[in-house]
């Protein structure tokens, strides 16, 4: 596929999931790839740019005996999920309408 | 996945300790999770670790500004620690011609100055012995007493000019020393 997610869209989108339930990163990778086609090594660079604006905490959970990292989103993080989609609906209501050719002038 | 993940730590010394430990978990944790067991594996899902070492690191770049790689750093400190041993004759010998300036410039100053203040003492001395030579006998004793007043005058008007140089140079001095503890500073924040 050609079009290409931003990075902004694409924090948006790991907030989105963060949203409704915490994740770890390979079960998160795994839920976003299930949607869009990123490549394994795209998800540290957003994660730790999430959790060091303060938009994700994280916290360790045990697991088989050793540690697995849980995401969890922020209040912060709501907030910015929020005027990310509202961002998001006002460029996809633009692109719709170049697309559509409807435009009326 | 050992192999992967210590090629990888490997690449990563550049970063701080942080930073290297937070991606290195982060893998370590996603190899685990994604039961990736060899190395083939891990490759081909992650890159090789160079690639994936790569990635992180421009990523941490970007954000930093090319300033912020830590290896660099250390070697930038141990470059400067053999400049700093290299540089030392060298830096002596500035300082000391540097000193010299200052002890010369201060000495001609200081000269000049007792010399202004001797002729106003001489000139003093000479205008009460003028005086008294004034009652004895009074042509020598007007020549004293003219050149008692004319010492004094030129005192006077060498005074203020020498006591403005003065006090030029100590401010010179002091905004001078000022200066270079001020680069001094700097320069040694930049690097410790």
């Amino acid at each position: 596929m050609a079009v290409q997610i931003s990075s902004r869209l694409l924090d948006g989108s790991v907030l989105g999931l963060l949203s409704v339930k915490d994740y770890y990163g390979y079960a998160l990778t795994q839920e976003v790839q299930k949607y869009i086609a990123v490549s394994e090594s795209t998800m540290y660079p957003v994660l730790r740019r999430l959790k060091s604006n303060g938009l994700v905490t994280t916290y360790d959970e045990p697991y088989q005996g050793r540690n697995r990292r849980y995401y969890r989103i922020t209040n912060l993080g709501l907030n910015s999920l929020k005027s990310i989609d509202i961002e998001w609906k006002q460029f996809k209501n633009a692109v719709d309408t170049m697309l559509k050719g409807d435009r009326h002038e | 996945m050992n192999k992967y993940i210590e090629e990888l730590s490997k690449l990563l010394n550049v970063l701080s300790y942080q930073d290297k430990q937070d991606a290195l978990n982060f893998y370590t944790e996603y190899l685990q999770d994604g039961d990736f067991k060899t190395y083939a594996e891990c490759s081909e899902k992650l890159g090789t670790p160079q690639m994936l070492a790569n990635k992180i690191i421009a990523n941490y770049q970007s954000e930093h500004g090319s300033g912020y790689v830590r290896d660099k750093r250390n070697v930038s400190i141990v470059l400067i620690v053999l400049l700093c041993i290299i540089a030392i004759p060298f830096l002596l010998t500035i300082i000391s011609i540097i000193f010299s300036i200052f002890v010369t410039i201060f000495s001609v100053i200081f000269s000049i100055i007792v010399t202004i203040f001797a002729l106003g003492l001489s000139a003093i001395v000479i205008l009460v012995v003028s005086f008294w030579l004034l009652f004895t006998n009074f042509w020598t004793g007007l020549f004293y007493l003219g050149l008692a007043l004319v010492t004094l005058g030129i005192v006077t008007i060498l005074f203020e000019p020498a006591k403005w140089l003065l006090i030029n140079l100590l401010l010179i001095t002091k905004n001078f020393c000022k200066w270079s503890y001020s680069q001094i500073t700097n320069i040694a924040k930049k690097f410790f």
